[in-house]
């Protein structure tokens, strides 16, 4: 850790921890006056500012520290020495990679992500072990974790990569062993690929379940939901009854009072004046049934309203507690709803982290199954080479001293039937100089050319076929093509000699003097020769 | 972010020193600890040549503060294009400076002009590499041990340099 800035150049490891001991005081005095300047607390962006190459900020959420990178004094000083012999100028400066208009670029090392927060997404980016751990709700089903297929993955890779190291050996025992090997591991990949099906369709009928008993859930919940609205909607029109009819006898009851009012002031007729005015008495009786009939009615209009008034109370009340009861049983649907939502999502998560790992082990099975065909091409070009050799031994045994006796009187070969149209043309070219004189340097600096020697002669015919550009000398035909025997052509050349063969026949300007055309059958010169062959031929 | 040879490191790229502490102060609200190390700049290869990001920085400035300034930036490597005296007591000059120089450049700007002066910085072009730049021509006091720093101890660290950390702090060695 660094605890300050040293006022000289170098860096200063200091003990900052010593303890003065208590019976360190040697003078009473001595110690009384002491200045301490204050520390300067560095904040992010200044501690950024501060560093130097070799050292770095550690942020924690306490706290910003500043650090050396290398915390061993000795190891540091060495990396310092070995850093300052290697570069002379930019030191620690990669090469520029990306080159946009970003100005500044930094390291960041996540040595430990603490979790402090519970609920809280990371930063994308991250491998999981760096995530905040968080707790597992009771409501989220827990990810079964497929742990045999990484292994199985690995297994299979190291399978593959074995594979490839092989190829380099090229004895065909060492190749059946690998086709077998090759195959028993696309055997078992395909057998994984069918557990990883049966896994896949395992969740798929999980996911089925699931989506029909959120299809239930969800008519129920808009049942319960038209329900709820129904009971809302009869408790407003009750409590606006309700309102009307409290208006209603609050307006009686004050035209009541009006009328009391107007009684005592005179302005309406009492009995007294009833009876002082009517007219006979039948009159005097109308007018008194009248009057009684008004009060009747106006305690009657009072009655009613108020019955009514408790009524309508009473019955949203009731309304009231319907909707407590369905506003409950609605949001509790509407939770199970949504568990069954999250499980949903978690098997679809899952489902689809199991198809990725299916294509990714099919593409693996496609890559080893273009491994093997290659290894039984190769197999198969063994066997032919194999025929072929027996077959020059035969020919040789047969042909005696003759050597070359199946070439006909012109000196030259017939193309085999069913060669690609390259070699066709190889040996055409091939024929059309088989008799031609040799000459050293021959063919060298021009293709055409009275005569040709060895390598010549051989860029003559490759070239004509396009498998050339430009005549090459043995030492050339070395590095020319790829490395070991073609399939059509083998070309064997070193320092000082270069001969090929096409098709089982000999081309070599060594057969010219003992036959006069430079194809021949068998023999030709091995020990010491590099063996080459055109790409793909 | 590229990811680099060590499997917990990651190369951050950015626009400037501002957006990368930005980035580490989120990361530390978040409750990451991590580590830091120097900031550097996005390096190209040009004709076989190592190049930099170069800036062009104008400066406005009391006349005052003129000659400390050009120290700071001479210290970085920065070259002066132009210098202009308004004769109202403020002073405009603009500079071509290695973007590397201007790394925590604006904090001892502000100190030293006691926070008076304006600096502005843009891109420009790039240079071939500069060479070396050191910003800060002091060493570090590396705690070499952990455990709690009692006073006593602070004031001979302080007599070899200025603390950043002080009595009572844990130093730490891990």
């Amino acid at each position: 850790m660094i605890v300050g800035e040293n006022a000289r150049a170098e860096d200063l490891d200091v003990n900052a921890v010593k303890e003065k001991h208590l019976t360190n005081i040697r003078s009473s005095t001595a110690d009384e006056l002491v200045r301490l300047v204050p520390k300067r607390e560095l904040s992010l962006d200044q501690a950024l500012e501060f560093l130097r190459g070799d050292e770095s900020v550690e942020v924690t959420p306490a706290a910003v520290r500043l650090r050396k990178t290398v915390l061993d004094a000795t190891a540091r000083r060495k990396a310092a020495r070995s850093a300052r012999a290697r570069t002379p100028s930019c030191a620690g400066i990669p090469a520029g990679r990306r080159g946009a208009a970003a100005v500044a670029r930094g390291r960041v090392r996540v040595l430990r992500a603490a979790c402090l927060n519970r609920r809280r997404t990371c930063l994308t980016g991250f491998p999981p072990r760096h995530r905040t751990s968080r707790p597992r709700s009771s409501t989220m089903p827990r990810r079964h974790r497929s742990r045999p297929i990484p292994r199985t993955l690995l297994a299979c890779a190291g399978l593959c990569a074995l594979l490839l190291t092989s190829l380099v050996s090229t004895s065909s025992g060492d190749l059946r062993s690998q086709i077998d090997a090759g195959r028993s591991a696309a055997a078992s990949l395909r057998g994984q690929i069918a557990a990883e099906t049966r896994q896949i369709d395992q969740t798929a009928g999980g996911l089925a379940a699931a989506r029909a008993r959120l299809g239930s859930l969800q008519s129920q919940l808009d049942r319960r939901i038209v329900s709820l609205r129904s009971v809302q909607s009869a408790l407003i029109t009750a409590r606006d009854h309700l309102m009307w009819l409290e208006d209603r006898q609050r307006q009686a009851s004050r035209a009541l009072a009006a009328n009391l009012v107007q009684s005592y002031e005179g302005g309406h007729p009492d009995i007294v004046t009833v009876i002082m005015q009517s007219h006979g008495f039948s009159d005097l009786l109308e007018q008194i049934s009248f009057l009684s009939r008004i009060g009747h009615q106006d305690a009657g209009i009072i009655g009613s309203t108020r019955v009514a008034r408790a009524a309508v109370f009473a019955e949203a009340k009731h309304l009231a507690v319907l909707e407590t009861r369905d506003r409950a049983l609605t949001d509790q649907v509407l939770a199970q709803r949504n568990q069954v939502a999250a499980l949903q999502g978690a098997l679809l998560g899952r489902e689809i982290a199991q198809l990725g790992h299916r294509s990714s082990t099919r593409s693996q099975l496609g890559a080893l199954g273009s491994r093997l065909g290659r290894l039984e091409a190769r197999a198969a070009a063994q066997a032919r080479a194999a025929a072929i050799a027996a077959a020059r031994m035969n020919g040789a045994v047969a042909n005696g001293i003759a050597g070359g006796l199946a070439v006909d009187t012109g000196g030259t070969v017939p193309p085999p039937a069913g060669a690609p149209p390259v070699i066709q043309q190889v040996i055409a070219a091939a024929n059309a100089i088989a008799t031609l004189p040799y000459i050293w340097g021959g063919g060298h600096g021009s293709f055409q050319a009275p005569g040709y020697d060895c390598s010549g002669s051989i860029s003559y015919a490759l070239a004509a076929a396009g498998l050339l550009s430009s005549p090459l000398d043995s030492t050339g035909f070395e590095s020319y093509g790829a490395p070991g025997p073609g399939r059509w052509i083998t070309i064997y050349a070193n320092a000082g000699h270069a001969w090929m063969e096409v098709a089982g026949w000999r081309f070599d300007t060594v057969a010219q003097a003992f036959t006069g055309t430079r194809w021949a059958q068998g023999g030709g010169e091995f020990s010491g020769m590099v063996v080459r062959h055109p790409v793909g031929y | 972010m590229n990811p680099t040879a060590r499997p917990e490191v990651w190369e951050v790229q950015g626009r400037g020193e501002l957006a990368l502490a930005i980035l580490v102060e989120l990361m530390r609200r978040e409750g990451y600890e991590l580590t830091v190390g120097k900031p550097q700049v996005v390096t190209r290869e040009l004709d076989g040549r190592l190049h930099e990001p170069v800036e062009r920085l104008s400066v406005d400035t009391p006349e005052d503060y003129v000659g400390v300034i050009t120290q700071l930036l001479a210290l970085r490597k920065g070259r002066m294009e132009q210098m202009i005296n308004h004769g109202t007591g403020w002073v405009r000059m603009e500079y071509l400076v290695p973007a590397r120089g201007l790394i925590g450049f604006r904090t001892e700007f502000l100190t030293e002009t006691r926070g008076t002066g304006l600096v502005h910085y843009v891109f420009d072009r790039w240079e071939p590499w500069h060479g070396e730049i050191r910003t800060r021509g002091s060493g570090s006091l590396v705690a070499d041990r952990r455990g709690r720093s009692p006073p006593s101890r602070c004031t001979t660290c302080s007599s070899a340099g200025r603390c950043s950390s002080g009595p009572g702090r844990r130093s730490t060695k891990a």
